[in-house]
């Protein structure tokens, strides 16, 4: 008995092995980190990467981002930023007597937000609009972004200095929350020894080559739409989420829209490693990045050192794989 | 140079400031005491005679025998059954507490069990776990899901069953679940309904028969996981795989 894959897979795993060739130039390492984020951009959603000063967030990102042919913009948050400064604002015209609406940098297809918890909560609520319905509203009038449009924040842990905790209702909107972490030694070692014998960092980044356009990324979107997923599984991911509304060490649960994020992820990375079907092995191991930044543990927990991928293994062995 | 001459003027305009407020402090004292010399002078010897009071004896016993001012009497119980009752059950449990002799055996055992009882009301109020806080999370939801024991399920009828429905994928979940349990009780794998089929496929990774078992898996997540069309022949096939199998863990 021959199982073939109902959809044509060739076209998405080639893109996919181009941009990790690519990246692989520059970061050593992060190879899940790195899996992780293109099935996000074929799930299309927006990225949080959280890890102390150093370990390559900012370079990860950057580097993504040059690998796609598509405009790349970037916001530096500091606690200053206005909400005019990430959409834009209206100036007026001595020339044409009225105002115009000048873009702000978020009007690019791949945004680089960078330490995007260093802003307090009125600039954080300027993303809000753009990061769910892909649209800026200012002075009553609409503008629509181009696709794709993809968010990629960068963040260092809560309880570091000058840092805020962001918005629930920001975070609901990233579609994965990736801990990034220190490199293995040997990773280190050959991340020294790049350094030692290259040339510059930033001019090794200008070399990263595009290697797909957003027409092509739109089309492997369209692939990820055909992947199968059986009603069991389906049921799975509801009883993962819907635990975590009840469970006794959360104080807030995952919305909906987390259980809509789980599916729209799990078919990404089962076409990113060949199949056109989930497995249970997709929907566990995906529920950590989709969960971990939703849910909200129970003051008790948290002062015991608790953290939220206990609690999400927890529930993952309390419920039931279906078979 | 100049910064030396600075410190210098500094130094001195403190010292001529200290020495100002010394003489200032001095001054002041001094007026102070001839001041009160001089008030000293005015003060005459008072020799009038005392002539100390004492309330009326009558008075006295008026007062004394007046229920209002008499603070030691226990207020008069209401005049109803339950103002009784409660009275009764107050003055029992006052001369019950109120020995000082320490000598009656179930002063102590009722004391005993009302301490019980408090830290237990406590302990279930979950007043303590502020006190003596539990460590980590161990927090077991009872949310769980119902789970398929596959201990339980006659797999011969079962299987027989989803056959004559031609039902032909069920079939190949059956059978797969019934290798799972062969698995389980040769204690080849850690059987637990949580567990994904990856996760046996690693468990069984250090056996000869692995390929094997990994081959049947992928029968088992394209056809049910993937809804792949399984016509009887793909049944058999995949059968046919599994018995070879069971027969190499047998042997």
């Amino acid at each position: 008995m021959e199982f073939t894959n109902r959809i044509e897979l060739t076209s998405l795993k080639e893109a996919a092995e181009k941009i990790k060739a690519e990246i692989a130039q520059i970061v050593i390492g992060q190879q899940s980190t790195i899996e992780y984020i293109l099935t996000a951009l074929l799930a299309d959603g927006h990225i949080l990467l959280e890890g102390v000063p150093g370990v390559a967030k900012t370079l990860i990102a950057k580097v993504i981002a040059k690998t796609i042919d598509v405009d790349f913009g970037r916001i530096q948050f500091t606690p200053d930023l206005m909400p005019t400064d990430v959409l834009g604002t209206s100036l007026y015209n001595t020339k044409s007597t009225e105002f115009e609406f000048r873009q702000g940098p978020v009007f690019a297809n791949i945004v680089l937000v960078d330490e995007v918890n260093r802003a307090p909560a009125k600039t954080q609520s300027a993303l809000f609009e753009v990061m769910e319905e892909r649209q800026v509203t200012v002075d009553g009038t609409t503008y629509p972004m181009s696709e794709p449009f993809l968010i990629l924040a960068t963040q260092n842990p809560v309880e570091h200095e000058g840092t805020y905790r962001l918005p629930e209702a920001q975070l609901d909107r990233f579609l994965f929350k990736l801990n990034i972490g220190y490199p293995s030694v040997a990773e280190e070692a050959q991340i020294l020894k790049g350094h030692n014998e290259r040339r510059r960092l930033s001019e090794a980044v200008n070399e990263v080559k595009s290697v797909i356009t957003a027409s092509q990324l739109s089309a492997l979107r369209d692939i990820i739409l055909h992947v199968h997923v059986e009603e069991n599984l389906l049921e799975y991911i509801v009883k993962i989420v819907g635990a975590t509304r009840s469970h006794p060490a959360l104080f807030l649960g995952a919305s909906p829209r987390a259980s809509v994020a789980l599916l729209n992820s799990c078919k990404a990375l089962a076409a990113l490693r060949g199949r056109d079907f989930i497995i249970p092995d997709d929907v566990q191991e995906l529920a950590y990045p989709v969960l971990r930044h939703r849910i909200i543990l129970t003051p008790e927990r948290e002062m015991e050192g608790s953290t939220p991928d206990e609690v999400i293994r927890l529930i993952l062995e309390k419920t039931e794989v279906p078979r | 140079m100049n910064s030396v001459l600075g410190k210098l003027k500094k130094i001195l305009v403190c010292h001529i400031c200290g020495l100002l407020g010394i003489f200032m402090l001095v001054i002041i004292s001094l007026s102070t005491v001839s001041a009160q010399k001089d008030s000293l002078k005015t003060i005459k010897n008072d020799n009038s005679l005392i002539t100390p009071r004492y309330p009326d004896p009558g008075h006295l016993e008026k007062y004394k025998n007046d229920h209002d001012y008499n603070y030691n009497e226990r207020p008069m119980p209401a005049d109803n059954p339950l103002g009784r009752w409660i009275d009764w059950l107050n003055r029992k449990i006052r001369s019950f507490f109120g020995s000082k002799s320490y000598d009656n055996f179930w002063q102590y055992v009722i004391m005993a069990v009302t301490a019980g009882l408090v830290l237990y009301l406590l302990y279930k109020a979950k007043v303590l776990d502020y006190v003596f806080p539990s460590k980590g999370v161990r927090a077991s939801a009872d949310y769980v899901v119902g789970q398929e024991n596959i201990h339980e399920i006659n797999f011969e009828d079962a299987i027989g069953g989803a056959l004559n429905q031609k039902d032909f994928r069920l079939a190949i979940r059956l059978q797969y679940l019934r290798i799972l349990k062969l698995l389980t009780t040769k204690e080849l794998i850690h059987w637990k309904p949580n567990l994904t089929n990856q996760v046996y496929v690693q468990e069984l990774e250090k056996y000869p028969y692995h390929p094997d078992f990994v081959q049947i898996t992928r029968y088992f997540e394209f056809a049910w996981y993937g809804d792949f069309q399984v016509n009887e022949s793909g049944f058999e096939e995949m059968k046919a795989f599994s018995d070879s199998f069971v027969k190499k863990i047998n042997t």
